[in-house]
């Protein structure tokens, strides 16, 4: 089983509360993050993400973004993250 | 960046432009007043480099470009490469006015007219001695984002790099600031490699979404130097950690300069950012310039640009180490620490002193009733309890007060644009600019206080043609003064035209049936006409050598305040309008008396005497009028009740009191009042805001008891006073 969530396309400080909701209610199986519509990733959205794929690791179950936007990938590179560590396969918005 | 916190960070940005747009408009006044020395212009050049620093970390392109222009023409009067005689002040002054308008326009999400910055930066290019039409046969030419084709004429680019370690604290965030954002600024400034630590992250289940655990180094190559970098952080620098670190320069080249901001005036000012690296940068053109920049590089010659290299940087220095240059432009405005409060707390703190104010003045009342014996506890720790809320109340109030300055100086503007409209030189003096008026009153004088400014320009000052042929200076002064005077402030607007033309004015008048053919009028009073509604439009105006645009308007306006308005001219030498103005909208000083079984208040400011009828010289003139003869002079008697239709007027005033009021406009009038309970400040409450304006009353209060007293409008009673046309007698004056 799992589960798709499509990401909102604004992830500034304020949106990180109600996407660590999210994800906690998704716990427990494998995800699927659509990231096409994102046009703003803050650095505590980013931080979110990234601890959610540490949890999803230690959960033992799969957790990928897909197709993530020119923005996201933008905030990545921006905030020194690798796309990778937030579960990112493919870096173009074209599914692979 | 909009919603919240951002908002927050933008408002305390544009918060921030407003001193330094003031800072450079006061710059620019002390040149023009030669009051100016060397350190002068580095202001004037940093308010508008730190604008441009701001607006690029929001993306405000428009505005930075233009910062950008108008800082590289100042530099060239810094560097001494051109003087700032007055042509080139003008234009800085236009400069400064419409840097203005896009630091408004910013902030108000409008549009500013791109002519203007297009005719600005033409002028601009003549200044600094550019020319794009030659621009584009120059090798180094290197095109950049702005929209007047500067260009580059800078040394090549110096090898020169910085190591930043940054970590937000959560305020940061809470303030609606984002490291994502500072990060693309700092991108802007060169190449950036961005390094994330993201170890201290846990797993979801243990993480706190609002605490970011991620810290940074952020290593640029870059030609800004460290203080433009350190103008990325500026509005984060509370609430985050950041350290920067000067990396070595690459072998051969001269070590990148960081300016010394601390220390003699001749050095200096850090240069604007990479993005557009027009200038040369002070000091640190390196051996093997060009030719071309040979002219910029001269300019720092004062800079020691031959001087010896200048000392490697601090391995690591900490933001704060750095803010000197702002932390002096504070000790020279002489402002010490001071914080933002919301104008809603300020008036929510007065609201309530005043209801304190309220509640003590029924104490009072509610012990009077008890009768207890002179000297008891009660009333002596009441007594202690006025005087605290006097001091709290007058704390508040100074909370409030504001310098006049910064309208004094939206009024310069006026005078510019009015001069530049009219074809006039006009030098424009203020006086008393750091005197304090409550925040209100100043922000509903501007309109009026604008009126008037523009007619002196207009309609006051002669042509210089005129001026000339007159033996006068063919530059027009108009002086705009204030001081406080009598618990009220006051404003006079001066100009040293011609004069009113009262012949002209009297026909004016008669031709529009305002004035009785035959009414023979006072000086006083026929300068008093202009302020009659329908007196003139602008189109009949112009035709007149006198004034009268607009003036009935500014008048209900400043009456509207609780102001006054008088008038003065003599032909030949000018004319001056004082405006009167209380202190604050929210207290008042009155009398409070009764009147036809009614308790009300008139404002001290306007009493001059009081007088016992008995003991005086009245007179009677015609059927009902009587006059009172006080000094030399005849004042009309009025009773208050009759002209609130309480009452006829009393024939016989013996039981009464007369109240000598006088106005802005040397006119006066006895009012007949029942009887004089106290003088007290009360808190003035609006009648138009809680219910409707009405002739002759300026607001309402809450007595002791809780009853209402109505506060009367002494200059509309005395307006309305008819003058007795017994022409044996002299009229009051």
């Amino acid at each position: 089983m799992s589960s798709t969530l499509t990401l909102a396309p604004r992830l500034d400080s304020p949106a990180a509360d109600a996407l660590a909701r999210e994800l906690a209610e998704a716990r427990g199986a494998a995800i699927r993050l659509d990231a096409g519509a994102v046009t703003f990733c803050g650095a505590l959205t980013l931080q979110l993400l990234l601890s959610a794929r540490r949890q999803w690791q230690a959960d033992g179950h799969p957790f990928e973004m897909d197709a993530p936007s020119q923005d996201m990938t933008d905030a990545c590179r921006l905030l020194g993250v690798s796309p990778e560590d937030i579960g990112i396969l493919h870096e173009t918005g074209e599914p692979q | 960046m909009k919603g919240g916190g951002a908002d927050d960070f933008r408002d305390s940005f544009f918060e921030e432009c407003e001193e330094l747009l003031e800072a450079m408009h006061d710059g620019f006044d002390q040149i023009a007043n030669e009051t100016h020395d060397s350190e002068t212009i580095h202001a004037v050049f940093r308010a508008v480099h730190s604008i441009k620093g701001g607006a690029g970390a929001f993306g405000l392109d428009g505005l930075v470009g233009f910062a950008h222009h108008f800082e590289t023409a100042l530099e060239k009067v810094r560097s001494g490469e051109i003087e700032a005689d007055y042509e080139v002040l003008e234009l800085f002054k236009h400069c400064g006015d419409h840097l203005s308008d896009l630091v408004a326009a910013a902030r108000d999400d409008e549009e500013v007219a791109q002519e203007t910055a297009a005719a600005l930066g033409e002028k601009l290019n003549e200044v600094i001695g550019f020319d794009p039409s030659e621009a584009e046969e120059l090798p180094d030419f290197e095109p950049t984002t702005l929209d007047f084709g500067m260009l580059d004429l800078s040394a090549p680019p110096l090898p020169a790099g910085y190591v930043i370690a940054f970590t937000a604290h959560p305020e940061l965030f809470g303030s609606g600031n984002e490291p994502l954002l500072l990060f693309r600024s700092l991108e802007k400034l060169g190449t950036l490699d961005v390094t994330c630590d993201s170890s201290e992250v846990p797993p979801l289940e243990e993480l706190d979404p609002a605490t970011c655990l991620l810290s940074w180094t952020l290593r640029i190559e870059t030609e800004v130097d460290e203080v433009t970098l350190e103008e990325v952080f500026e509005f984060v620098e509370d609430c985050c950690e950041i350290t920067i670190t000067a990396l070595e320069p690459a072998e051969g080249a001269e070590p990148y300069s960081l300016p010394d901001l601390g220390a003699e005036e001749s050095v200096p000012f850090p240069e604007p950012p990479a993005e557009t690296p027009d200038i040369a940068e002070d000091g640190d053109a390196p051996a093997g310039a060009s030719e071309d920049s040979g002219d910029l590089g001269a300019n720092h010659g004062e800079a020691s640009a031959d001087a010896a290299p200048p000392p490697a940087k601090a391995p690591a220095k900490q933001v704060k180490d750095t803010k000197e240059p702002k932390e002096k432009q504070e000790k020279q405005r002489g402002g010490g620490a001071t914080i933002r409060v919301d104008l809603e707390r300020v008036d929510k703190l007065i609201n309530l002193v005043g209801e304190l104010v309220i509640k003590e003045a029924m104490l009072s009342q509610s012990i009077a009733v008890l009768d207890l014996p002179s000297e008891n506890d009660v009333s002596t720790g009441l007594e202690s309890l006025k005087q605290l809320a006097g001091e709290i109340q007058e704390g508040v109030m100074a909370i409030r007060a504001q310098p006049v300055k910064p309208m004094f100086q939206r009024m310069a503007r006026i005078v510019r644009e009015a001069a530049s409209a009219t074809g006039k030189r006009v030098h424009f003096v203020t006086r008393g600019e750091y005197t304090e008026v409550d925040k209100t009153v100043i922000e509903r004088l501007v309109d009026p206080l604008t009126h008037m400014i523009r007619n002196a320009v207009d309609h006051g000052l002669e042509d210089t043609e005129t001026r000339i042929a007159n033996g006068k200076n063919p530059e027009g002064t108009v002086i705009l003064s204030a001081a406080h005077r009598s618990g009220r402030v006051v404003i006079d607007v001066s100009d040293d035209g011609g004069g009113i033309n009262r012949p002209r004015v009297l026909e004016i008048a008669r031709d529009k049936g305002l004035v009785a053919e035959d009414a023979e009028l006072q000086p006083s009073e026929i300068d008093n006409l202009l302020f009659m509604p329908g007196f003139s439009s602008k189109a009949e105006v112009s035709e007149l050598s006198g004034r009268g645009v607009g003036l009935d308007v500014a008048r209900s306006e400043i009456q509207a305040l609780g102001g006054r308005v008088a008038i003065t001219s003599t032909a030949g030498e000018g004319t001056t309008f004082a405006i009167s103005l209380p202190l604050t909208l929210a207290v008042m000083e009155g009398m409070v008396i009764d009147v036809a079984g009614q308790t009300m208040v008139v404002p001290i400011t306007a009493i001059q005497e009081t007088l016992q009828p008995r003991t005086v010289a009245i007179h009677r003139i015609g059927a009902q009028g009587r006059v009172l003869k006080n000094r030399d002079s005849l004042v009309p008697i009025v009773d208050l009740g009759a002209s609130f239709q309480f009452r006829d007027e009393p024939e016989d005033l013996g039981d009464q009191v007369l109240l000598l009021i006088e106005t802005e406009n040397d006119r006066r009038c006895a009012l007949i009042v029942d009887n004089i309970q106290d003088q007290r400040q009360v808190v003035i409450k609006s009648l138009e805001t809680n219910y409707r304006r009405i002739d002759g009353i300026a607001a309402a209060t809450i007595l002791g008891d809780g009853r209402i007293a109505l506060i009367i409008d002494p200059d509309s009673i005395v307006r309305d006073v008819s003058i007795p046309s017994d022409p044996t007698m002299q009229l009051m004056r």
